[in-house]
């Protein structure tokens, strides 16, 4: 039974797809780069190395950052904005090329604030 | 499993001019890196005019992707690097990250103490998921995962509850695992068609995913295995100590997660 308490915590940590990223090539020779991925987690800078967030030094961070709504989580990454494109490496022939910011799409934030409330609940259970 | 937010950020570079070759043969060349702090990623290139042909890499702990040539004509990758990729990728999708999955085929394990009607099961499930995957990639059919991901974790409370009253596997159970194996077949699919399958792959793609999926329940079937056959010599201690009490663990685990799908 003990060994499957480590499943129960997976359950409430929110696992990191990775993110999906499409580089189009325009014929007017630019490069539209679309990135889909957990904003939270890029802003909060959680290491690949842990799958479930709970387990990084960051998740407190990140869990911060998920109950916010969309208009206060973009007003965050605003202040990360430059320092974390420019970590993005788009390289022609090995030199990194300028990527430039256009927009970015948050959709509303889930019930977070109830989640954590019943996790808390779950964990004293426990 | 539990969604996260899903954000998109839209970001936009110049191709600067070629440089003058004295070589024709070399072309310009472009690399994506992302650093290993914000995840892996698997970035996809395609030119606007033919989007449909992408040249797609799973990058992980912050790799440098290949280089992807510029004006030359679309090269699809080999054939074995596509089905190792979904293979691993497959796998990962059970084992460590497919919770829900790794909790129902435990279930599907703890029945009965002998291989037959664990066999009976995994092939119901198996088939059965493999049916719904293939249907909702190609977009034969679909569901919306409000709808999907609730009954998923449905199925799970129902298998741990039917493992605490019934000893041995009847007919019913079958059907019933075949039923809950459509379901998780389009959760995988869900999944699959969410990491953006390479169009000119596609059908390699799907194969390889799905038997990655099959060695990550073999996977977990086997440990369960060697966690518990020293007890299987005296099946009634083996229900006693293990079947009813996980068995109740996993469904507890499935009602809470039915809870938190639905109204969460």
């Amino acid at each position: 039974m003990l060994s499957l308490l480590p499943l129960m915590q997976s359950a409430e940590a929110h696992q990191l797809r990775p993110a999906i990223v499409n580089l189009e090539f325009t014929q007017n020779g630019s490069v539209k780069v679309h990135i889909q991925t957990n904003l939270e987690s890029l802003i909060a800078g959680i290491n690949s190395n842990h799958d479930d967030t709970d387990d990084s030094p960051q998740a407190e961070r990140y869990n911060q950052l998920r109950a916010l709504s969309s208009k206060q989580l973009s007003s965050e990454f605003e202040l990360v904005a430059e320092a974390t494109i420019s970590q993005f490496n788009l390289a022609f022939d090995s030199i990194k090329s300028d990527l430039s910011f256009v927009k970015l799409g948050i959709p509303e934030r889930l019930k977070v604030i109830y989640r954590s409330l019943n996790l808390a609940f779950l964990k004293l259970e426990i | 499993m539990n969604k996260s937010r899903l954000s998109d950020l839209y970001l936009l570079a110049l191709i600067p001019p070629a440089k003058q070759q004295t070589d024709q043969s070399v072309n310009q060349y472009v690399t994506w890196q992302y650093p290993q702090n914000f995840g892996n990623n698997i970035a996809h290139f395609f030119y606007d005019k033919t989007p449909l042909e992408k040249t797609s890499h799973w990058l992980t702990k912050g790799a440098t992707s290949p280089k992807f040539e510029l004006n030359t004509a679309y090269v699809a990758k080999p054939f074995s690097q596509v089905a190792i990729e979904y293979t691993i990728l497959g796998f990962e999708h059970i084992v460590p990250k497919g919770t829900d999955h790794i909790l129902f085929v435990l279930g599907l394990f703890l029945l009965s103490v002998r291989l037959r009607p664990l066999l009976l099961q995994v092939t119901a499930f198996t088939l059965a998921h493999s049916i719904t995957l293939g249907l909702t990639i190609y977009g034969a059919i679909s569901l919306s995962p409000s709808v999907i991901e609730p009954l998923i974790a449905l199925s799970i409370v129902a298998v741990g509850v039917e493992n605490v009253f019934v000893k041995e596997l009847k007919t019913r159970r079958v059907v019933i695992v075949f039923l809950f194996g459509l379901l998780h077949g389009m959760g995988f699919a869900g999944v699959l068609s969410g990491l953006g399958l390479p169009e000119s792959d596609f059908l390699t793609a799907l194969i390889f995913f799905n038997l990655g999926v099959e060695a990550g329940q073999l996977a977990v079937i086997a440990t369960a295995f060697l966690l518990v056959f020293w007890l299987l010599k005296n099946p009634q201690r083996y229900r006693q100590w293990v079947v009813i009490p996980t068995s109740i663990l996993i469904s507890l685990i499935g009602i809470l997660w039915t809870y938190e799908r639905v109204f969460l």
